[in-house]
């Protein structure tokens, strides 16, 4: 199944539509459990050999990232990442309760979890609907390590099979604090090629 | 202090003393360090995925376990290094999301597929650091052979 994955400038253009689709369903569905503005910027689509995405997005620094694998038509995962301070002022933003030390409680992690839980799910619904698709959430996970580790891990997950890893990252930062996190979808390659057909007969190019 | 010498994702760097090989943030990835005790020569592999097979023409060698081991003996015999006298301290293969129900996450594999090529190689592990769900930063010391795993929450270990 490894083969090169190349796409064209209007499957391209089309594949980063749907994705600011999906993280615009994501970010305001976290406007509205904060009762506040959150504002993205354009996704940005990437697709190239997973070393240098890991290597480029990731370093030392603390994170905490909710992982929720999807399920059905579209096989991959969507991550929430925030730094840790970011992280922390979310949960502050969302219970009205100072974060208690560094580490996170048991409480701020089952926040945070469902905070990733409602994003994902307004994510993969939204590119559900649009492509006519069932895609299904799974329960989240949640870890709080070196940006580096987490992303090799749920990067290498998904691109073991090609060395090739799909990234759509779109950045949001959520008023009036300023805090600013990114959120990942990143499908397999079958799923992105599913994906890409379905979008090619949507505008009449056919299979 | 020894300089630094980082070591990249799917990258194998070999050294004489003094200096520290660093990798960053190993998650799935496995760093494996070898060593000749002798001649002070070392070297460390940040290893991505287990084997190669069939991926040919293999476009980085130092990317896969099979692949990236014997290369780090060759870069090593060029400095120096005796094949027969090196050893080995390996640490990462974590799977960072400790609640996923899956057991044969690609860091598993990683380990395995690394113990698999030592051995193949006649390289004995005398330290390992792997498993868990914590990413790890290594930094092998070529003077004394001393490997330091680095974590976020959980301490320095040395090997």
């Amino acid at each position: 199944m490894a083969r090169q994955l190349i796409l064209n400038e209007l499957e391209m253009d089309m594949l980063r539509e749907v994705g600011s689709i999906g993280a615009s369903h994501a970010t305001n569905s976290l406007a509205e459990m904060t009762g506040t503005k959150v504002s993205i910027e354009v996704p940005a689509l990437e697709i190239r050999p997973v070393e240098q995405l890991i290597s480029r997005e990731g370093g030392e620094e603390l994170v905490a990232g909710v992982y929720v694998e999807l399920e059905g038509d579209v096989n991959g995962v969507i991550v929430l990442m925030l730094d840790i301070a970011s992280a922390l002022q979310l949960v502050e933003q969302i219970t009205g309760m100072p974060p208690a030390g560094e580490e996170l409680t048991e409480m701020e992690v089952s926040v945070l979890q469902e905070v990733g839980n409602i994003m994902a799910s307004h994510f993969s619904n939204a590119l559900a609907d649009f492509l006519g698709m069932k895609i299904m959430p799974m329960p989240p996970a949640l870890a709080v390590d070196m940006a580096a580790a987490l992303l090799d891990f749920i990067m290498l997950e998904q691109a073991c099979k090609t060395g090739d890893a799909i990234l759509f990252k779109t950045r949001f930062i959520f008023q009036p604090r300023q805090i600013s996190g990114n959120i990942f979808l990143m499908p397999d390659p079958e799923s992105l090629d599913r994906i890409v057909t379905m979008l090619r007969e949507k505008v009449g190019l056919g299979a | 202090m020894p300089p630094v010498i980082v070591v990249d994702i799917a990258d194998v760097k070999a050294a004489t003393e003094p200096a520290r090989l660093v990798s960053i943030g190993l998650g799935s990835c496995v760093g494996v360090a070898l060593f000749d005790s002798k001649k002070k020569v070392g070297s460390l592999a940040h290893i991505m995925l287990p084997f190669s097979r069939g991926s040919e023409p293999v476009d980085n060698r130092a990317k896969y376990a099979d692949t990236a081991i014997p290369l780090a003996i060759e870069k090593m015999e060029k400095l120096g290094a005796n094949r027969s006298r090196l050893i080995a301290k390996i640490a990462g293969g974590a799977k960072m999301f400790s609640f996923i129900p899956k057991d044969d996450y690609i860091g598993r594999k990683n380990v395995h597929a690394v113990r698999e090529v030592l051995r193949r190689e006649d390289i004995r592990i005398v330290a390992e650091d792997t498993g868990g769900s914590v990413g790890r930063t290594v930094e092998f010391d070529t003077s004394s052979g001393t490997m330091l795993v680095k974590t976020a929450r959980l301490g320095v270990r040395k090997l």
